[in-house]
C-alpha cells in the first residue's frame, strides 16, 4: 500500500494513531504527528512511497508536536522527538513538514554508519550514477530536480548512500527546492508537483518537489557511480565543463561525508575504488538548459562508448 | 629540521597507483595515485590530503628513511625532480609542517 492510497483524513487518523510506517530506501521510519500540515505535506509529495509492513524494523521514530510559544506573542510552535528526545528548538508550526524532511535528513546522517554518507544529489540514467555533490548554493538540487524531470532516476537530492561493495543505495526522497529554485523548476516542469511549503525558514521558503512514481518503486534497486560533477551556478556564466582531480574529488568527498571519520581507512579505500571506475568534472553554468544538455552529452557519450544507444 | 617518526625502508619505493604502509608507532598510509596527484590517508590523526608527484615522493622518501630536509631533498631529486631550488624545498618544508600539524611526524 502507497500513501496516496489513503486519504488525507485517513493518514491523520494514522499518524496520530499508530503512526504511520514509511519505507524510504534502506530505511523505515515511523512518523507520528496530529499536525494537520504534516499529513498534507507527507500525501502530497511522499504520494508514491510505500508504507511499511508493521512487523518490520524501524530504524527512526519520529514524532512532531504542536505547543505553545512560552513567551509572548505565544506563537504556535511545534517540535520534533526522534526516539522520545527533542534534538532541536522548537518551531514555527508551519514548518512541520519541512522538519520532517529535516529531522529525517539528520537521522540517516548521524544513525546510519553501515554506509559511507556524503553530502550529494544523486541520479542515474542507463544504469550510471551522477554524483553531484557541492555546498549550499550551488544549484545541486535545482540541477538534480531538473534532471529528475528530464526522466533521471532519483537516488536522492541530499545524500549519496554508499554501501561497502561500491554501489549507491537510493533514497528517493522529495527534493528540497529553496526560494527561487521552486519557481525555476516550476516553470521548467509545470507539471511538476511541489508542496509541502514552509516560509521563513533559516534557508527561505522551502518547498518540496514529489518524487517521480519510477524512482520509489525502484528504491532497492542500487546503482553504480559513474560520473561525479561538480555544479556551480552562477547567473550569468557561460557553460564551462572540465575535468576534475580524482585525488581532490576524494578530499573532497571525505570531506563532505557525515561519518567519513567512523569508517577511516576502509572509508579511504570505499572512496578510492569508486572513483576508480568514474569520470570526474567541474560544471560551472548560467543557464539550466545548457548544464543540462552538458550533463545529457555526458551520460549519452557514456552509453555509445557501451554501446547501449 | 623535522624527522620522520618511523621509517620503514622494506616498503615499495614508487606505488604504480595504490600502497599501504603500516608505521610503527601504529599509523597506517593508504595512498591512491591518480595522474599527477595522490590522495594520502593517515590513520591516527584521521587526516585525507591531496599531494603532488613531488609530495607523494617525499612522503616515500620519508618513509624509506629520510630523516631531514637535505635528505629528502636529495631523495627527490634521486627520484626525478632534478632541479635543485629553494622552490623545491620550500614545498618539502610545507608538506613537513602539514604532516607535523598532524603528528604523523614530529620536530626533531
Amino acid at each position: 500500500m502507497k500513501i496516496a492510497d489513503v486519504s488525507v483524513p485517513q493518514l491523520q487518523r494514522l499518524l496520530v494513531a499508530d503512526g504511520v510506517a514509511l519505507r524510504v530506501g534502506p530505511f523505515v521510519t515511523c512518523l507520528h504527528s496530529p499536525i494537520a500540515g504534516v499529513a498534507e505535506g507527507l500525501h502530497l509529495v511522499g504520494a508514491h512511497h510505500p508504507l511499511a509492513k508493521r512487523e518490520e524494523f524501524v530504524d527512526f521514530d519520529i514524532e512532531i508536536r504542536p505547543r505553545l510559544g512560552l513567551r509572548p506573542p505565544f506563537r504556535r510552535l511545534a517540535q520534533l522527538f526522534v526516539d522520545g528526545i527533542a534534538p532541536f528548538n522548537p518551531f514555527p508550526i508551519g514548518q512541520s513538514y519541512a522538519m520532517f524532511e529535516w529531522g529525517l535528513n539528520w537521522c540517516i546522517a548521524t544513525r546510519s554508519d553501515r554506509f559511507l554518507l556524503v553530502h550529494s544529489a544523486v541520479v542515474e540514467k542507463g544504469g550510471k550514477a551522477l554524483l553531484l555533490p557541492a555546498p549550499p548554493g550551488s544549484g545541486k538540487s535545482t540541477l538534480c530536480a531538473a534532471l529528475v524531470c528530464c526522466g533521471w532516476r532519483l537516488l536522492s537530492d541530499e545524500l549519496a548512500i554508499l554501501r561497502p561493495d561500491g554501489l549507491l543505495a537510493p533514497i528517493p526522497r522529495p527534493v528540497s527546492l529553496k526560494n527561487t529554485s521552486i519557481d525555476v523548476i516550476r516553470h521548467f516542469e509545470p507539471s511538476a508537483v511541489i508542496g509541502g511549503t514552509a516560509h521563513e525558514t533559516i534557508k527561505g521558503t522551502v518547498s518540496y518537489l514529489r518524487p517521480p512514481a519510477d524512482s520509489v518503486d525502484r528504491q532497492s534497486e542500487p546503482a553504480k557511480p559513474a560520473f561525479v560533477v561538480f555544479p556551480k551556478y552562477e547567473a550569468g556564466s557561460p557553460l564551462r565543463f572540465a575535468p576534475h582531480s580524482k585525488a581532490r574529488t576524494l578530499v573532497f568527498l571525505a570531506h563532505n561525508s557525515f561519518n567519513y571519520h567512523v569508517h577511516g581507512a576502509s572509508g579511504f579505500e570505499l572512496l578510492a575504488d569508486v572513483l576508480e571506475h568514474c569520470e570526474c568534472y567541474d560544471l560551472r553554468y548560467g543557464s539550466l538548459d545548457d548544464a543540462l544538455r552538458c550533463v545529457e552529452a555526458l551520460a549519452s557519450a557514456g552509453a555509445r562508448e557501451r554501446g547501449t544507444t | 629540521m623535522l624527522v620522520a617518526v618511523i621509517q620503514d625502508a622494506a616498503q615499495p619505493i614508487r606505488p604504480p597507483t595504490e600502497a599501504r604502509w603500516r608505521l610503527a608507532n601504529g599509523v597506517e598510509v593508504h595512498s591512491r595515485r591518480w595522474a599527477g596527484e595522490t590522495a594520502l590517508y593517515f590513520s591516527g590523526a584521521g587526516e585525507t590530503m591531496v599531494v603532488s608527484e613531488l609530495g607523494a615522493t617525499a612522503v616515500e622518501g620519508i618513509l624509506a628513511g629520510c630523516s631531514d630536509l637535505s635528505a629528502l631533498d636529495e631523495w627527490c631529486r634521486d627520484h626525478g625532480f632534478a632541479v635543485r631550488n629553494e622552490d623545491l624545498l620550500d614545498d618539502l618544508l610545507d608538506l613537513l609542517e602539514r604532516l607535523a600539524d598532524y603528528e604523523i611526524i614530529e620536530p626533531a
